[in-house]
């Protein structure tokens, strides 16, 4: 059975809206295959007024998902307060080597499409 | 839809009941703070058998092949997975491992099975994002499945 033909429950792939995401942690700790992981670090947040106090904001370098782990349970995204994470149909992300089913911010963005 | 628990004597006689209907699923969990394993039967109808039995392996269940061939492939899934032992040998011939596996030493589906793995890992959760050169306590932050005792030397069984 071709990808184009699977049955329409079979899930997709998980996409990232990276400037949604404030790098909280939850799905990373709630990921029961340990797929997820995410770096990050913290700069004074843009939309602070001037002359407020500075505020920290945490920003997000890179986030990781290794889809040879994954289940597709989707508790991250069920998780996710911010709905950084979604669902996609695209089931076409075969790979040919094991590095590169770990998909980063970047891919993990293009998989998201505003519907 | 119906559910209905039986004790594990009366296992295979409420399975002939439903002999009428297909088969959909066998499959199984461990309850540890019971000390019980349930086995579930559904069928394709939504009849849904519960059976429970005791970890230790002191009861035999009853093969449903004689019921359903299908029930053949589970069954021996359990045996490996969980440690269920059936009257019928059959059921019990190793399916997904080899003999020489390390996993027979365990069954790797029951939930106090050490995941070798899990403990030489470091899980991505422990990270700080507020700081990332700080990494907290591993014992603080550790998920479930993970022993904080846990040594390579111990060693567990995956």
């Amino acid at each position: 059975m071709s990808s184009q033909e699977s049955k329409p429950e079979i899930r997709g792939i998980i996409a990232l809206k990276p400037e949604a995401c404030t790098s909280c942690m939850l799905c990373v700790r709630e990921c029961p295959t340990w797929c997820i992981s995410l770096d990050s670090h913290q700069a004074p947040d843009p939309a602070n007024p001037a002359g407020a106090r500075p505020r920290l904001i945490n920003v997000l370098d890179d986030f990781r998902i290794d889809f040879a782990r994954c289940m597709s349970c989707g508790i991250c995204v069920e998780v996710c307060p911010f709905d950084a994470l979604k669902w996609e149909d695209t089931k076409d992300y075969d790979e040919s080597t094991r590095e590169a089913m770990v998909h980063h911010s970047d891919q993990l963005s293009q998989h998201w499409s505003e519907q | 839809m119906s559910f209905v628990e039986v004790a594990p004597a009366d296992w295979l006689a409420t399975a002939q009941t439903l002999k009428s209907e297909d088969f959909g699923t066998l499959m199984a969990v461990d309850r540890i703070s019971t000390q019980r394993i349930e086995l579930w039967l559904r069928t394709k109808a939504g009849h849904e058998v519960m059976c429970a039995v005791p970890r230790d392996g002191s009861v035999l269940m009853d093969s449903l092949t004689s019921v359903w061939n299908e029930a053949d492939w589970r069954e021996r899934e359990i045996h490996e997975m969980f440690g269920v032992t059936f009257i019928r040998v059959e059921s019990n011939k190793p399916l997904y491992f080899a003999p020489d596996s390390i996993l027979f030493q365990s069954f790797p589906l029951r939930r106090d099975v050490l995941l070798k793995s899990r403990n030489e890992n470091e899980w991505p959760g422990t990270k700080d994002p507020t700081d990332a050169s700080k990494s907290p306590s591993r014992r603080k932050s550790l998920p479930v499945g993970v022993d904080p005792e846990w040594t390579p030397e111990r060693g567990g069984a995956l």
